[in-house]
């Protein structure tokens, strides 16, 4: 992180050219100078000046944008004046920093600074040089020295003649306790000025954290952010997990884990596994603890003092616990490799530090491929720790252009044929067989074509679940659209590590009753009763029938329908909940008090033809629950939007006939975009074309069917 | 000018290095993160571009110019230039219907993630900017960003959105995954609206 500075400093300063060959704008320099001191080195000022500092940099920036756009003198002249202003005023703070070393070079006479030495904060900090050469217009030099990558510390500063010249000085990865190092003041025209500096760091000081489980009061894995206010950076944790060599290179593979969580709670984490004592600089850090959904954040600061050790104990508060009401959080989509009982046990500790009880942790392939090797599949290579569970499912078949990706859980083998790449209904066959549940992934966006196999295998009832929640984004248009064609569908979520940023971050609650087991939160799916949420929580009932049942009437009677999204003050309350059948919202409950922490709604409704009917919520923080439909079925008619479905099944035959088109396009050797194409992606779409025209026909007979259904529907509906 | 278009060409290299849109690899997708801080004084603005293994080979290809193998300093240094100037024209933003200025706040931060080599290996670019809060801002004002950098590249967007000072702001559900599109040009990389604004004087107010 620390060499970002360097990059970013050494940028802007070679950018600039040489310091004396610039325009004769006023403090020449100033932009990056203030940048640099507002973003990293606020500290040199006291606190009372640093909100001065931001506004400063905003107006600098703000101005050079201005002076770049100005296209009439007037304008130029406003930005001028407007620039002067904001130099001045940046001028006035610089020449009250009590950090300020000043230099004077005019002829022969050299006055130096005395020759105390400068303490940093901690192995990164700054000087701040006024150095005088004349009586010229001053101007700004922002320089940045990464000390690990210095053997001769002698650290060279350009400086203009005959003017003052404010010397800002970025210094990173600066060793321990004394260094001595050389400023070397070279000034155009006169002979080179040596500044002996040395420079004092802090003796470290040490931080010791515990997190404790809120239901066994035990020490446990959590998500944690360490952020040195100094600087504003990122600090690992002692014993965070680094989860890089189990991502095989994939995705976002490094570092701390980049969270989707929502609203202010989103950032950077590290997993650390238990109790750690970590060294640090002395100063003031930011500590932010997680333990997923169900708890609310702890946030503090804490201020380590050189040579003390500085304990924390945090245990985050469960504001709900599912467990008992029956329902068991998963992520259907967690990449990682597990090759030994160290990468099990580092996966072990993230769902538990999220609280997710079980995780499908899927191998990855495509029709090259296959990537984050398992051991095994099957119940014999699950990891179980009480009631959390590592469970090992595929991602494959997986096609970016043409099908989609889809996802499996609880195979008892991998199954991949690369001769039958495209013959998706393959692989969700034996899925089943193995009893497993098969699934698409990203369908929440709709991304890499997959409405197309959508269109093919769900009507034929292969598909057991879709993701409809990932990044922090619920996308309905795909699920909305085969519910209202007619078509079952459970909602699932999964967080897509390492493309997403941690484990449960969205998360898919299935009911198992108040026993756990991975086989009875798999039939749980299986059965659809399962909801999705990356916050609040909801429940959902129709007279006694839950999320993913199915209620039959044979006549037009009263429903009794119920819902109810909570959340907690602390963490974030429900602002919306919506009934919804067939897509629209028949009720909503809204509330804008962040006291409230529920919203409920029960009322009666008729089954009138049948429809599939749920619950969606929003949080005031942006997340968002949706929970699988209940159907309700009257008897001899479909649950759809009958008024709508002929152009549904229209949209269905469109995806179809894509289908078709790239099979076409395959067989004359061209790729989805109509380039002609070598690859094997292209050769096998080609090869196994005939036998995926004939699903293709399948669906289509079903579709065909599905109009004749709507007809002879429209003389029984009333 | 002439320098500008000689960035524009590198640029056009950087992008032409990429794979054509339509037919791409999920290893070249293009994760765009983008978070917004809402304050009564300003919006903050962060977008992170993080390339993965496969993606990051091909810009480091752009970035090699001297085909060594190793990311020079200069090259780095260019590559930052390069982006740099042309973000502040490609990254737009509205607020309520209105076109605002969309003004960097710090440079562009480069990070090799630790492999200054040339090989698979992710980088993230990270892009800061600002705007003023419109004194129009109100509960239900929105603001949309749109972003044309590598908007030719299929990527994958998320989205977080922070109020502070009494301002509560969500980011909308149309966001998330893009698909690739030959006539892609830009992206809508942010939509939020903003759900609730305390005005610190209301209780005065007559």
């Amino acid at each position: 992180m620390k060499s970002l500075i360097a990059c970013c400093c050494a940028f802007a300063i070679l950018c600039a050219g040489p310091l004396w060959a610039q325009d004769t704008e006023t403090l020449p320099g100033a932009p990056d100078l203030a940048t640099a001191l507002a973003k990293y080195h606020s500290y040199l000022f006291a606190p009372a000046v640093r909100e001065e500092l931001d506004a400063i940099n905003r107006d600098m920036r703000e101005i050079q944008r201005e002076t770049r756009r100005a296209t009439t003198d007037e304008a130029r002249e406003a930005a001028r004046t407007k620039r002067e202003a904001i130099a001045a005023r940046l001028s006035a703070i610089l020449e009250s920093c009590p950090a300020t070393r000043a230099i004077e070079v005019t002829g022969q006479q050299t006055t130096l600074p005395p020759m105390e030495p400068i303490s940093l904060p901690g192995d990164s900090g700054a000087f701040l040089f006024k150095v005088r050469t004349g009586d010229g217009p001053a101007r700004c030099v922002t320089l940045t020295y990464d000390l690990s990558q210095h053997s001769n510390f002698r650290l060279p500063v350009e400086v203009a003649p005959g003017c003052t010249t404010w010397a800002l000085i970025s210094l990173e990865r600066v060793p321990q306790l004394k260094t001595e190092m050389e400023i070397e003041f070279a000034i155009a025209g006169q002979p080179t000025t040596l500044l002996p500096v040395r420079t004092i760091t802090p003796d470290h000081g040490t931080l010791s954290v515990t997190v404790l489980s809120d239901d066994t009061g035990k020490p446990a894995p959590a998500m944690m952010q360490l952020v040195w206010k100094t600087d504003g950076h990122d600090v690992r944790p002692g014993n965070a997990i680094n989860f890089g060599p189990q991502f095989d290179s994939q995705g976002n593979w490094d570092g701390p884990r980049k969270t989707n969580y929502p609203g202010k709670l989103a950032g950077r984490y590290w997993c650390v596994p238990g109790p750690f004592n970590t060294t640090l600089a002395p100063g003031e850090y930011e500590i932010v603890v997680t333990r997923g959904g169900e708890h609310v954040a702890v946030h503090d600061t804490v201020t380590v003092v050189s040579n003390e050790t500085v304990e924390r104990t945090y245990r985050p508060r469960r504001w709900v616990d599912m467990r008992k009401h029956g329902w068991y959080s998963g992520d259907d989509h967690v990449h990682a490799q597990i090759l030994s009982d160290q990468d099990a046990e580092n996966l072990m500790a993230w769902i538990q530090a999220e609280d997710v009880h079980l995780a499908n942790i899927v191998k990855m392939g495509d029709i090259y491929r296959t990537w984050f090797e398992q051991r095994g599949f099957g119940k014999d290579y699950r990891v179980v720790d009480k009631d959390y569970v590592l469970s090992p499912g595929q991602e494959c078949p997986r096609t970016h252009n043409e099908l989609g990706h889809t996802i499996s859980m609880n195979i008892q083998n991998m199954i991949r044929n690369t001769e039958q790449y495209y013959l998706y209904d393959t692989v969700f066959d034996e899925v089943h067989r193995q009893g497993g549940l098969s699934g698409y992934c990203h369908t929440n966006s709709g991304i890499f074509y997959v409405h197309r196999d959508m269109s093919v295998n769900i009507p034929k009832d292969k598909v057991d679940f879709i993701e409809m929640l990932q990044f922090a984004n619920m996308g309905t248009d795909l699920f909305y659209d085969f519910l209202n064609t007619g078509f079952k569908v459970t909602a699932s979520a999964g967080s897509d590590v390492p493309w997403g940023g941690s484990v449960g971050e969205v998360r898919i609650y299935a009911y198992t009753g108040k026993k756990f087991t991975a086989d009875r939160w798999f039939d749980a799916v299986k059965q659809g009763h399962t909801f999705v949420t990356n916050g609040i929580m909801i429940e959902f009932t129709v007279d006694d029938a839950m999320p993913g049942d199915e209620i039959v009437v044979t006549e037009d009677r009263p429903l009794r329908v119920h819902a109810r999204a909570w959340g907690d003050a602390e963490r974030e309350v429900p602002s919306k909940l919506d009934i919804i059948i067939h897509g629209a919202s028949v009720k909503t409950a809204e509330s804008a008090d962040t006291n409230r922490d529920a919203l409920e709604v029960d009322f009666e409704i008729p089954a009138g033809n049948g429809f599939w009917i749920a619950a969606r919520a929003e949080g005031n923080d942006g997340s968002r629950a949706h929970t699988t439909p209940i159907y309700v079925v009257r008897e001899g008619l479909r649950f759809w939007k009958y008024e709508g479905i002929r152009d549904l099944i229209a949209k269905r035959e469109t995806s179809l006939a894509e289908i078709e088109k790239i099979v076409a396009e395959a067989v004359a050797g061209r790729n989805a975009m109509g380039q002609e194409d070598s690859t094997r992606t292209v050769q096998q779409l080609a090869l196994q074309g005939p036998e995926l025209l004939k699903r293709v026909e399948e669906a289509k007979a079903i579709y065909t069917e599905l109009r004749a259904t709507a007809d002879r529907e429209a003389a029984l509906r009333k | 000018m002439k320098r500008r278009v000689c960035w524009g060409l590198l640029l056009a290299g950087v992008l032409c290095a990429l794979p054509a849109a339509g037919h791409v690899a999920l290893e070249q997708y293009l994760q765009q993160r983008v978070s917004a801080v809402v304050s009564p004084k300003n919006i903050d603005l962060t977008i992170e571009f993080m390339f993965t293994s496969a993606a990051s080979l091909a810009e480091r290809l752009s970035m090699d110019k001297d085909q060594n193998g190793k990311l020079s300093k200069d090259e780095r240094r260019a590559y930052h230039e390069a982006i740099a100037q042309e973000a502040e024209a490609a990254v737009t933003m509205m607020i309520d219907g209105a076109e605002c200025a969309v003004i960097p706040l710090y440079d562009p931060e480069l990070d090799l993630l630790g492999s200054r080599d040339l090989e698979e290996h992710p980088h993230t670019v990270r892009l800061f900017f600002f705007t003023r809060t419109p004194a129009t801002f109100k509960k239900g004002s929105t603001i949309l960003v749109d972003n044309a950098l590598w908007a030719d590249v299929p990527v994958m967007v998320a989205v977080s959105v922070k109020g502070t000072g009494g301002i509560r702001a969500v980011a909308s559900q149309t966001q998330g995954l893009k698909p690739p599109s030959a006539s892609m040009r830009t992206l809508r990389v942010l939509d939020a609206t903003c759900t609730e604004r305390k005005e610190p004087n209301s209780k005065l107010g007559g």
